[in-house]
């Protein structure tokens, strides 16, 4: 009962907030950053900095921006490092004279109100011997123009356990402030001399200067994060402010606009106000095209604009951006057709993809909204109830489930007439099964860019050569074996029945007609044969492998999921003979479904820009972007598809100390006894793959409420306590109702 | 037959007593007067109650609340011709055709029971009251261990070797809440007739105890008579009451409980879980007017039969 | 005279099991908060437990009912009143939020009623009879249009948002009207021969005679209003106004015990309501001088 409270409480505020929306008209109160329309946007420009290596410790004091650069030469294997400085607005950066011995790192770079430059370097121990091998820490002071003003060891001061320094802060007076982050605080003076230190109870999350010179660090409080002053005077942290933004990985605290300072979350940047205790959203970062997974760095300008260093490093290439944002009028800036971009939570591909969508396109810009931010199951109940409730979002994230649910009540637009408009894009070009798994008379109200596909493995001299079987099949096999051969790794109860359920759905649920068939011998017999596993799992860390338990017998079948031609030699190398990949046990078909690769797309059929949603979600579909190297998956463009099969059968090089050509591994797996190799894929194993991605038909999905149902009611007679056949009666006569209600 | 010439002078009193209060009827001023009194219910019930109720029917009538097309009957039809929504009201009208008039029955019969001059009556009276105190979690924690599989009262039926019943997942689960509701409602109902047994006139029941009528006699002419207001009050109450059930069911079993137990509550519960607001809103207007012809004909019932001991 | 006193003992055997069966489970609320927690848990094992998906666990163990504890412990009262002061905070939330509502509902519904049982004609008809039909509504459908209503008010997240409509509930007019009607026409009619004019019949005659009415419905008002959980729930966002009975619908295994110590704590004020207003309940309406042959 706790869910329903929680999930009224969620449902209730936050659902309902469309609603005045839409009666009152016009009048806003949303408090998510999707939809409130500010009066003001920051407008970025981008200046590429021509520096390859790594860039990090940003600093930016007197419109000189310096940072430090570490470099790795694969070929010497020597690396180097350098602290630079660049002019606000350059794109060139200059090395100041400050030595940097290979054994040194750069830690922290700090600025004081002179200018000078506080440098935390780490120095490790040459010792042959790997187990000494120590890091002594030092504080060296320098000019802004790299001349050195004293160095300070920092050995004494910090003991062995903490020895690591992750902050590093001067306030006003030139005070240094020094912390592992995590829970230890070092006061030091101008000169570096330590005055004290300060215990931290509470874990420390991260430690900043304000615009007033007051340094500050984030902590847990009783609930949320807080801020608390460090006050070097007494040696301790002084007052505690609240309503912190919940980060969502660091948090990073910067010197205010005008006053107090900015949070970073994550997402976003907050401005918060220490007299009011509240923080104010003042850039969401997609919003002003910046990718958040990419920022290094950000800081405020004298002039109060925004900088922000981003590094994107992708397989071919790596480049440095810094990116100056101006706010701006919301007025002055060319107003382009917003496209909402609902998700319960934000793929860093798909943001990516809105990120360079929305500084190339004309038109139209994408706006994400993300429901799951605070909590992923509220989130998703709200994304849902928007969605039928007609405030959907123009393109929505399928992937997180109940398409099926979503396309029985009409809210997904067909795809189809899109493609057939579309000049650049050709329906015949991708691969017809998958297309097909959305697919419901004749309409497409779901792309899939990427695929794999989930199966059973077993012996071909167990399993048969044919795809697809029925539960009579398995269990017959299971018949045959001797008594204790394991049926699965890991199998319970619970994970069986989960699991042939969430694969054979088909035959217990019709959604067309509305009839479940959960009362059926075949539901039945699937009770029964999930009762022969295990209840509870044990994991014992002196077991055999998967792979040697397949090896000698007393394994019979694998479940799993295959993305690529390797997965599928890795089984096959397991098994060690023939394989077939024959599915879950169905009533009819292959038994092999297709599941989603990570991104799933529909448009709203109550979209008012369904044209411009389409330019959107047709980028997952081009050539670029099937092509790409980070579709880890089976791409759905047939040419690309292709394209990965040769990429597969490719054997690839190396020179090994002999100086022979040999034959690299493609990939290979450990499994505690043995480690699994697999080299350049045969034409015989494409084919295998192909043949199973052409069986493929159905795509399969979770729907959770569902299986609560089962999985409450299954266990009473897994405890002995019902028969099958009360059981499977009281299920069918639960989910009937849920599958009657939602039709 | 003096019992019935006895009822015949009280109707005449009745009806001068109508006669009498006729004379006020054109008394504008008083009525205005009488309408200030209504003036705060009024205003506060259409603003709290009438205009949401309006914009639910609203809600029934267009296609979504963002683009709010008209849809015409499009949602009753939806609705009417829904599965889950067909069983919740088959389901409700089971459980309140038979709740209410248990309801009904046994608190007459308690009511009478304790008209007798039993030792302790006002204690017991009090004892048959407290159900009502008890909040909604403990009720629905209490039977849970009474009828749970392995709870207490399996334990009785395998004392008297009875096999184990699933109370709340088969088909008796309709007999637990019909139990559960008789136990939280039995005792304000039989207070209710406490009040109107005790209204009635001694006399005319002493005439007819010298008269030596049989007490089902009584019973039937004259107490029934009487009471004909105080039934139908107390079944509309009781009817209130069978809609409120649905918490406990709710608590006890969860969104999707076994067919039986499924009610319209459950079905709008679910509707408003999913914000499937046209759906709720049908489902409502449907509802409403279902409960309109029902309370229609209790109303006719009563004017035809207990008027004339009322007024 | 033998048969009489037979009758007699059957009926009082027949009210004494009757009673045995009400007054269980307010019994077992009362002895149960004095159990320990190890107690308890041992008793209900996971009647309330749930899986982390929020689902119910099917019990395989036995649950075992008990009246009596095995060692009396105050240990849960001394959690609900001393160590944590949440749950005062919450019942006295719950006072805020009750009293209210109870009076002036009371005070509004009896205008109501006087006025209905006064008036005549079909429009007064038909306004009686719509209150009938929006007392019927279950929450759920009136939900959303009040918090919509509420909102265009302002008064979202404001206990105003629980007392408005409480106030102006049609349930007590209902129950008021159906009393006063049994209030013989003669009595005021013979007021209004005297000449008394309408708010002194109200507030001489008519508040006097429909004190027990005015009980009675009190009553049946605080228990409803006092076990309330959806309204607050959407209507106040801010779960320091929330009452005390959100909470106990939301016990999950591991406060099973306290559950026990705060119902019973919780039943207190139902309790007082009764022993006040138990005398006047049954009396209900009668007006002894009424018809006299």
């Amino acid at each position: 009962m706790k869910k329903f409270y929680k999930k009224l409480t969620a449902l209730g505020m936050a659902a309902l907030m469309c609603v005045p929306t839409a009666a009152c008209g016009g009048k806003k109160e949303s408090n998510t950053s999707a939809n409130a329309t500010k009066d003001y946007v920051y407008v970025p420009e981008y200046k590429t900095v021509s520096e390859t290596s790594d860039i990090s410790n940003v600093v930016i004091n007197n419109n000189m921006i310096y940072y430090s650069v570490w470099d790795y030469d694969d070929a010497t294997q020597v690396s180097s490092a350098a602290i630079k400085t660049m002019e606000l607005g350059g794109t060139e950066g200059k090395t100041l004279p400050i030595e940097i011995g290979e054994n040194d790192n750069v830690y922290n770079i700090c600025t004081d109100n002179d200018g000078n430059l506080i440098i935390v370097m780490g120095t490790y121990n040459t010792s042959e011997d790997i187990d000494e091998y120590l890091q002594t820490y030092s504080l060296k002071k320098y000019d802004k123009d790299g001349t050195e003003l004293f160095t300070m060891d920092l050995s004494g001061m910090m003991s062995e356990d903490n020895a690591y320094i992750q902050y590093a802060c001067v306030d006003g007076d030139g005070n240094i402030y020094l912390s592992n982050g995590e829970n230890k605080i070092w006061l030091l003076d101008a000169q570096g001399n330590q005055v004290g230190s300060i215990d931290v109870t509470n874990y420390l999350q991260s430690m900043g200067v304000t615009k007033e010179g007051k340094v500050v660090v984030a902590t847990y409080g009783t609930e949320n994060i807080v801020l608390q002053d460090v006050d070097f005077a007494s040696k301790s942290l002084g007052a505690t402010y609240d309503n912190v933004p919940n980060p969502y990985g660091n948090l990073t605290i910067l010197k205010g606009i005008d006053k107090g300072c900015l949070i970073n979350s994550g997402n976003s940047l907050f401005n918060y106000d220490f007299d009011t205790q509240k923080s104010e959203e003042i850039l969401n970062w997609i919003d002003s095209d910046i990718d958040s997974d990419n920022i290094v760095a950000v800081s405020v300008l004298d002039d109060g604009r925004i900088f922000a260093l981003t590094r994107n490093n992708t397989e071919e290439n790596s480049s440095t951006e810094m990116i100056y944002l101006t706010k701006t009028a919301s007025s002055e800036v060319t107003q382009k057709t917003i496209i909402t971009y609902g998700t319960v939570y934000m793929s860093s591909r798909v943001r990516s993809e809105i990120i360079n969508f929305n500084k190339t396109n004309e038109k139209y810009r994408i706006q994400p909204k993300e429901y799951g931010s605070d909590d992923y199951e509220a989130g998703m109940a709200q994304m849902n109830s928007d969605i039928v409730s007609g405030n959907s979002p123009d393109i929505i994230d399928l992937s997180s489930g109940s398409t099926n649910l979503y396309i029985e009540k009409g809210v997904l637009e067909d795809l189809y007439p899109y493609f057939d408009n579309d000049t650049e894009l050709k329906k015949e070009d991708y691969v017809e099964n998958v297309l097909k798994a959305y697919e419901r008379d004749g309409k497409l109200y779901a792309i899939l860019p990427s695929f794999s596909l989930s199966t059973i493995i077993g012996k071909t001299a167990d399993v048969g050569d044919k795809q697809g079987w029925t539960l009579d099949d398995m269990i017959a096999l299971v018949n045959s074996k001797p008594e204790g051969t394991e049926v699965f790794q890991y199998a319970t109860k619970d994970s069986i029945l989960t699991i042939l359920c969430m694969y054979g759905m088909d035959q217990f649920v019709d959604w067309q007609t509305g009839k479940c068939s959960f009362d059926s011998d075949t539901f039945m017999k699937l009770l029964e044969f999930a009762n022969t596993f295990k209840s509870e799992f044990n994991y014992d860390e002196n077991e055999p492998s998967e792979v040697s338990k397949i090896r000698d017998g007393s394994l019979l079948l694998s479940l799993t999921d295959i993305g690529d031609v390797q997965t599928y030699q890795i089984y096959e190398t397991m098994f060690g003979e023939p394989i077939n990949c024959v599915g879950y046990p169905t009533q009819e078909g292959t038994g092999t479904a297709i599941s989603i690769g990570g991104i799933l797309l529909g448009i709203s059929s109550k979209s008012s820009n369904k044209e411009g949603a389409w330019e959107f979600v047709k980028r997952f579909l081009t050539s670029d972007y099937q092509n790409s190297s980070d579709v880890y998956s089976f791409p759905i463009l047939k040419t690309a598809l292709d394209a990965k099969f040769q990429e597969a059968m490719t054997p690839e090089y190396y020179v090994d100390e002999n100086g022979n050509q040999t034959e690299a591994t493609k990939t290979s797996w450990g499994f505690g006894d043995v480690n699994l190799e697999v080299y350049a894929a045969t034409q015989e194993q494409v084919d295998a793959v192909k043949s199973l991605i052409d069986s493929a038909d159905s795509a399969y999905e979770y729907n959770e409420e569902m299986f609560s149902i089962i999985t409450e009611e299954a266990a009473a007679f897994f405890a002995g306590q019902k028969d099958a056949k009360a059981v499977a009666d009281v299920i069918q006569s639960r989910v009937q109702i849920y599958v009657n209600e939602n039709k | 037959m003096k019992l019935f010439s006895r009822l015949k002078e009280v109707k005449l009193y009745k009806k001068q007593n109508k006669e009498l209060h006729c004379h006020s009827k054109g008394d504008k001023k008083r009525r205005l007067g009488l309408m200030l009194f209504l003036a705060p219910s009024l205003s506060g019930v259409s603003i709290f109650f009438i205009l949401p109720f309006a914009v639910v029917f609203y809600y029934a009538l267009v296609d979504n609340p963002i683009s709010q097309q008209f849809a015409y009957l499009d949602n009753f039809v939806k609705v009417m011709g829904n599965g889950a929504f067909q069983l919740a009201a088959l389901n409700t009208l089971k459980f309140s055709a038979v709740a209410v008039p248990l309801a009904v029955l046994l608190s007459l019969g308690l009511a009478l029971l304790l008209e007798r001059e039993i030792p302790y009556r006002s204690q017991f009276r009090t004892f048959f009251l407290t159900p009502m105190m008890v909040p909604v979690a403990s009720i629905v924690l209490i039977f849970q261990v009474l009828f749970h599989y392995n709870g207490a009262m399996n334990d009785v039926l395998a004392f008297l070797g009875i096999s184990k019943i699933d109370w709340f997942k088969s088909s008796y689960a309709q007999i637990v809440i019909v139990i559960l509701f008789l136990w939280k409602n039995l005792g304000y109902n039989m207070i209710l007739f406490m009040a109107a047994i005790s209204s009635i006139p001694k006399d005319i029941l002493e005439v007819a105890v010298l008269e030596s009528a049989s007490a089902w006699k009584i019973f039937i002419h004259i107490k029934i008579r009487y009471l004909s207001s105080t039934i139908l009050f107390v079944t509309i109450l009781s009817l209130i009451s069978s809609f409120k059930v649905f918490r406990e069911i709710y608590l006890l079993t969860g969104d999707y409980p076994y067919d039986t137990l499924y009610m319209l509550q459950h079905f709008m519960n679910n509707t408003f879980q999913s914000l499937d607001y046209q759906k709720l809103s049908a489902a409502a207007i449907i509802m409403s007017i279902v409960m309109i012809i029902i309370i229609g004909i209790l109303f006719i019932t009563e004017n035809r039969f207990g008027k004339d001991m009322e007024e | 005279m033998r048969k009489k006193r037979i009758k007699i003992y059957i009926a009082t055997l027949v009210a004494a099991v009757i009673a045995i069966l009400f007054l269980m489970p307010i019994v077992l609320t009362i002895t149960n908060s004095f159990m320990s927690s190890s107690e308890i848990s041992s008793n209900y094992g996971t009647v309330f437990a749930t899986n982390e998906k929020g689902g119910k666990v099917y019990i395989s163990n036995k649950v075992n009912l008990k009246f009596i504890p095995d060692m009396v412990s105050f240990s849960q009262y001394v959690t609900v009143l001393l160590k944590s002061p949440e749950y005062l905070l919450k019942f006295w939330n719950s006072v805020i939020l009750v009293v209210p509502i109870l009076i002036f509902q009371l005070v509004v519904a009896s205008l109501t009623s006087y006025a209905f049982t006064r008036l005549r004609g079909r429009l007064k008809e038909m306004i009686f009879f719509t209150y009938i039909i929006l007392m019927l509504m279950p929450y759920q459908v009136t939900l959303v249009p009040n918090y919509l209503v509420s909102s265009w008010l302002h008064i979202l997240n404001t206990r105003w948002a629980i007392w408005l409509p409480g106030v102006f509930s049609p349930f007590a007019v209902y129950l008021l009207t159906k009393f006063m009607r049994r209030i013989p026409k003669g009595v005021i009619e013979a007021a209004q021969i005297d000449g008394a004019g309408e708010w002194q019949i109200f507030r001489k005659i008519c508040m006097p005679l429909c004190k027990g009415a005015l009980c009675s419905v009190a009553i049946l008002v605080f228990i409803d209003y006092w076990n309330m959980v959806e309204q607050p729930l959407i209507l106040l966002s801010d779960t320091e106004m929330h009452p005390l009975s959100i909470f106990l619908s939301k016990i999950n295994s591991g406060e099973i015990g306290l559950a026990f110590a705060v119902a019973t704590i919780y039943m207190v004020p139902c309790l007082l309501v009764f022993l006040y207003g138990e005398d006047y309940l049954v009396e209900g309406i009668t007006y002894q001088g009424g018809i006299k042959g």
